[in-house]
């Protein structure tokens, strides 16, 4: 194999229960980002309308 | 290593695994096919698997899935964009339905989305292994794993490849899965696709399905496309369709589409009525009635589905039943096209400006392109197989039919699976006579290298290019990049040695933050060399942008470099910039290859009476 297995076998998290301490701003961003996918969906579903 | 929890049914650990799609129904059917042949190799898995609820049907019809996580936008979002609800309030829903998720660490999270909000979704969740997008614990972008940093650079950075979306996925989780879990379960041969692989449920729907009457063999029919520039005109389907029924009684064909797509089926039936209306007996129109039981049972029921670029290519994939794909529009076939053998896809030859900028503008020229007459002949060379095994050119049954000059407009493809010595993977062997472009050779050559990288497995330099698709504009073009392919070489090999120096200094230093003024000066210009050689790619790369993959992934990799000090990071970008130079050397080898492959070779004169005299030995021929 040409690279090594570290860039085939993923993120490996020792201990994944305290991995992160900042949830709460991974989810706003999660629920921003998906508000931002669904206006640019409808947007281009409006575009198509119009067409 | 991933720790797991011991079923108490099966001999093997289970193992927890969260898929994440939140992409459409075509991205949830590629990501089945993957699923399945993991499950097949590791009977340990235990897949819960994330979908936005509207797409969730799939998903939820496979018995080998244990759980179908749905998210519900309409019911997350609506209020938001609605104004009934304020971003606070809606982080307490969504937190609500993320908790059961968090609740207890996922042994792998597998996120096949490749969109930047599923990234945070995976960021937050607990788990031992991630592929795929995610976040680091300092809230930035990740990806996890090399497959990723291609899918970012290469297919979302708009670079033409040639390795399928399904093969990418398949390829990805089996060698984690390898390195995590050890050698699969002995049952690799097993089938992936087949006309059982959901669970239908059809109590309302097999009244509709028995109008199907089995002595007649069908077609179905996907008549719209959620891109409009993706769509085919309903005249020509209309055309199609005529061509079809007129001239094969014993064939019958089912129009399938969504609610949007009724205007279209309206207008397909009026005109096909208008036009045959004897021939309206045959026809099945079940446009925007169609549950996904019903949807899939009509498709495993027909012996092709024909259909632009849609869910429907890779629900027929799925179940075994043959595509006929007209691939018009902003649409890269070989990435996404019909799965598996003996699928056929019909594009345009001719160039089309908004494709060519990736537009998604309704103004594709190339919709034009494919005449139905095109089709219909292609379908009818695929359908009678049997008869000609394919030695009949594409060409001359075109000349049979009459149509020659449609053939002339379009380039025709027909999908085969590789054997597993050849690579393995899906395959669009050209049927009609083909110049390559530049972007299909540079396909050609971006897949081999990802092989390369990714693979334990690699192709030889120029398999499957065929001479006589060389043509003297790619040869142009290709001579062109000789000199800039061998710049770019050395500056990565320039690129690694100065890596490897920071790598050596940073691990001298006694600490990072307090060092002499030497020291610190030499990091300094170690520094700067890098961002000068940096410089240096993107100038050679912008004035030959075949090149661009590897600018693309240059960036990508120096983005996710792990590391967190100097001497790590110098490691890993020597490692990203020999990766890098190794990919280069490839792409030298084919430009070589591809024009040593044109070259005229010398051919011994023939000397006719020295072949007379080889016939009829023992006479003298010479006077």
């Amino acid at each position: 194999m040409a690279t090594d297995t570290n860039l085939l076998m993923g993120e490996v998290i020792e201990d994944p229960g305290v991995q992160y301490r900042q949830v709460e701003v991974l989810l706003a961003n999660f629920l921003r980002a998906l508000i931002q996918e669904q206006q640019l969906a409808e947007s281009s579903f409006k575009k198509r309308d119009d067409a | 290593m991933i720790s797991s929890t011991q079923s108490t049914d099966s001999v093997a650990p289970t193992i927890r695994c969260l898929v994440i799609q939140l992409a459409r129904l075509g991205d949830t059917l590629q990501c089945l096919m993957a699923l399945r042949a993991a499950k097949q190799l590791y009977p340990q898995l235990e897949i819960s698997f994330l979908a936005r609820e509207r797409f969730s049907a799939a998903a939820c019809r496979v018995p080998w899935i244990k759980a179908v996580i749905p998210l519900s936008t309409d019911a997350l979002l609506g209020p938001v964009l609605s104004g009934e609800k304020n971003e606070v309030e809606a982080l307490a829903d969504i937190a609500s339905w993320a908790a059961p998720l968090a609740k207890e660490p996922w042994d792998m999270i597998i996120n096949w989305s490749y969109s930047e909000a599923s990234s945070y979704l995976t960021g937050l969740l607990p788990g031992r292994v991630k592929l795929g997008y995610t976040r680091r614990s300092d809230g930035s972008f990740y990806g996890a794993d090399g497959w990723s940093h291609y899918i970012q650079a290469i297919i979302q950075g708009g670079v033409s490849q040639d390795i399928h979306l399904t093969d990418i996925l398949t390829t990805q989780l089996l060698t984690a899965l390898q390195i995590h879990l050890g050698e699969p379960f002995p049952n690799g041969n097993a089938q992936v696709t087949s006309k059982t692989f959901f669970n239908l449920i059809l109590s309302e729907s097999q009244s509709l399905l028995d109008q199907m009457d089995p002595l007649r063999k069908w077609i179905t029919i996907q008549i719209g496309c959620g891109q409009e520039s993706k769509t085919w005109d309903v005249k020509n389907w209309v055309k199609l369709a005529l061509w079809v029924l007129g001239r094969n009684p014993e064939h019958g064909i089912v129009v399938l589409g969504g609610k949007e797509d009724r205007v279209k089926s309206e207008a397909f039936l009026q005109e096909f009525s208008a036009t045959a209306p004897s021939l309206v007996s045959s026809l099945l129109v079940w446009v925007g009635e169609t549950s996904f039981d019903l949807w899939a049972s009509a498709i495993s029921k027909s012996q092709w589905l024909f259909s632009c670029d849609t869910a429907a290519i890779h629900l027929a994939s799925v179940l075994g039943t043959r595509v006929l794909n007209v691939s018009v529009g902003p649409v890269r076939f070989s990435e996404t096209g019909p799965y598996g053998n003996g699928h056929y896809v019909v594009t345009s030859g001719l160039a089309c400006e908004a494709c060519l900028s990736a537009s998604i503008q309704t103004q594709h020229t190339c919709r034009e392109n494919v005449s139905p007459e095109a089709v219909y002949g292609v379908w009818a060379y695929a359908s009678r197989e049997w008869s000609h095994f394919r030695q009949i050119p594409l060409e001359k049954y075109f000349s049979q039919l009459g149509w020659a000059r449609h053939l002339e407009s379009v380039l025709v493809f027909r999908s085969r699976i590789r054997n597993s010595h050849d690579g393995g993977g899906v395959v669009y062997d050209p049927v009609n006579k083909q110049e390559a472009s530049m972007r299909d050779w540079t396909a050609k050559v971006m897949g081999h290298i990802a092989r390369f990288w990714y693979c334990g497995w690699t192709p030889p330099v120029g398999q499957e290019l065929k001479r006589e698709s060389i043509n003297p504009l790619l040869v142009q073009q290709l001579r062109s990049l000789q000199e800039s392919t061998e710049v770019l070489s050395k500056i990565f090999l320039q690129a690694e040695k100065t890596a490897s120096q920071l790598n050596r200094k940073g691990s001298s230093l006694k600490s990072e933050n307090i060092m002499g003024v030497g020291d610190r000066e030499e990091l300094q210009h170690l520094g700067n060399a890098l961002a000068d050689l940096e410089d240096l790619i993107e100038r050679v790369v912008k004035t030959h942008p075949p090149l661009l993959g590897f600018f693309h992934m240059q960036k990508v990799l120096m983005h996710n470099l792990r590391g967190t000090h100097v001497a790590e990071l110098g490691k890993e970008s020597a490692s990203n910039y020999r990766q890098l130079y190794e990919g280069v050397q490839i792409y030298k080898d084919w430009v070589e290859f591809t024009l040593k492959l044109v070259k005229p070779v010398a051919v011994k004169p023939k000397n006719p009476l020295l072949e007379c005299h080889s016939k009829f030995p023992g006479k003298d021929l010479l006077p």
